[in-house]
């Protein structure tokens, strides 16, 4: 069965906002009704380097006041059977990003915090949890090396970045953030 | 908040996908080298394999030999072979797949349907034979008896072939990650070939400076190979560029057409 979920007036006002931008070659938008609450979901091509994040930052400036998408996946091209959106093969889209979070946990701590908007900055990405791990949302040696650097400016503690490495859960990687600033927790750097 | 498949593999896989593809890191690198992959290929889940040692892993001692690494990582995914697979390794990481390939040929789980090597000499050649001094042009090449210094520069020039520069803090930790793979690789060397039981496809790059494809022919020993040539710098492989995943999609499914031909017209 495959309501027309398409149809809906909010998923039709977010597709045309979504295709007003001029990097985005195709998009959708479905509506779904996910354990009681029901969730919007943005598909879109493009033929630019745009990214979730910047759609939506795009989208609270452009559109302010609108509801806005819940999840927004860029992908190489929407799969369609004739004209209607293969709604399956976007679910697997978003299963496949689904797989790599987990269970979703606000950060509770200001150092966890602080580390949610740094790694989104840094991975262009949403609603990063505390139990997200570093390496699973797509992060290397060398943005860690990034990171590093930012909480040295930001937080004024030098973190060695071996500790932010074995630390790859977020809520982890906050707690060695705080041991190392704290005046007895450093931890010398083996090498 | 570790989940089991936490330590070895960057995500836990699908409970839909059809088909899984294992894919393992060339040396001084993590799972991360797959970041660029897409989540699926034809009907083949990215599994991206995280080998001790390295990233989230890199207090973790390294595996000390090929057969240890493959009974060990063969252990971690055990869980995940519920359905047909395929191993993939790119240069030091075909070693790997290799001896995970071998070790789950071995059962009770049904063995690989398909290993796909990149830009690597045959597992049962000497170290002496698979290994030498990096040669003009060629990047990403490793030898036991290069100097730190080497080594770092080496690394350097992969870093920047991936679009990123290395900084030197990173150095010391990049050198001994390496440092570790290549004693794995000189010290861990079969004395004759092991098969795999399963097909195997073997991918050449057309400026690979190190590797050239006559090298790769002889991975007939370990299997039933198919020879491919592609265009190109053998670090594109990071990229994920069509032709390569065209040709993983082609041979899995010429595999599956041959080895179960009732699956491939259900």
């Amino acid at each position: 069965m495959r309501p027309d979920r398409e149809r809906h007036p909010t998923t039709t006002l977010l597709e045309r906002a979504v295709r007003g931008h001029p990097g985005v070659t195709d998009a959708v938008a479905e509506l779904v009704d996910e354990q009681g609450s029901s969730l919007t979901f943005v598909y879109l091509s493009t033929h630019d380097d745009l990214t979730s994040r910047r759609i939506r930052s795009w989208l609270h400036v452009e559109h302010p006041g609108r509801p806005v998408p819940d999840e927004i996946h860029v992908v190489p091209e929407i799969p369609r059977h004739g004209d209607c959106p293969d709604w399956s093969a976007l679910r697997r889209v978003r299963d496949d990003a689904a797989r790599l979070r987990a269970p979703y946990v606000a950060a509770d701590t200001d150092t966890e915090r602080y580390l949610v908007e740094l790694w989104e900055d840094m991975l262009e990405l949403d609603r990063v949890g505390a139990g997200d791990d570093f390496f699973s949302l797509g992060g290397h040696s060398m943005l860690a090396v990034r990171i590093r650097r930012a909480i040295q400016r930001d937080r004024g503690v030098v973190v060695p970045a071996e500790l932010l490495f074995i630390n790859s859960v977020l809520a982890d990687q906050a707690r060695a953030v705080d041991e190392v600033g704290s005046p007895a927790g450093a931890e010398p750097i083996s090498s | 908040m570790s989940r089991p498949h936490d330590r070895w593999l960057l995500r836990e896989p699908s409970s839909t996908a059809a088909a899984r593809l294992f894919c393992l890191p060339y040396a001084g690198a993590g799972a991360s080298v797959y970041r660029r992959w897409p989540a699926r290929i034809g009907p083949l889940e990215v599994c991206p394999v995280q080998p001790p040692g390295r990233e989230n892993r890199l207090r973790e001692p390294g595996a000390t030999s090929f057969p240890e690494f493959g009974r060990a990582a063969a252990d971690a995914i055990r869980p995940y072979l519920d359905r047909p697979y395929a191993v993939f390794g790119h240069c030091m990481g075909a070693l790997l797949a290799h001896s995970l390939a071998v070790e789950l040929g071995r059962g009770p789980e049904p063995a690989p349907r398909l290993l796909v090597v990149s830009s690597s000499r045959p597992p049962h050649w000497p170290p002496s034979r698979r290994y030498r001094l990096p040669t003009p042009g060629a990047v990403g090449v490793y030898h036991p008896s290069m100097s730190t210094d080497d080594l770092g520069v080496e690394i350097s020039k992969v870093a920047e072939r991936q679009g990123g520069e290395l900084a030197e803090e990173l150095l010391p930790l990049a050198v001994r990650v390496l440092r570790g793979d290549l004693t794995l690789c000189f010290d861990s060397a079969p004395e004759r070939p092991e098969p795999v039981g399963c097909p195997v496809s073997t991918v050449a790059w057309s400026s690979d400076a190190d590797v050239p494809d006559d090298d790769m022919t002889e991975w007939a020993a370990c299997g039933p190979t198919t020879p491919h040539l592609l265009g190109g710098d053998k670090m594109a492989f990071a990229e994920a560029p069509k032709t390569l995943l065209r040709v993983i999609d082609e041979s899995w499914s010429a595999t599956i057409s041959d080895q179960a031909p009732a699956e491939a017209t259900r």
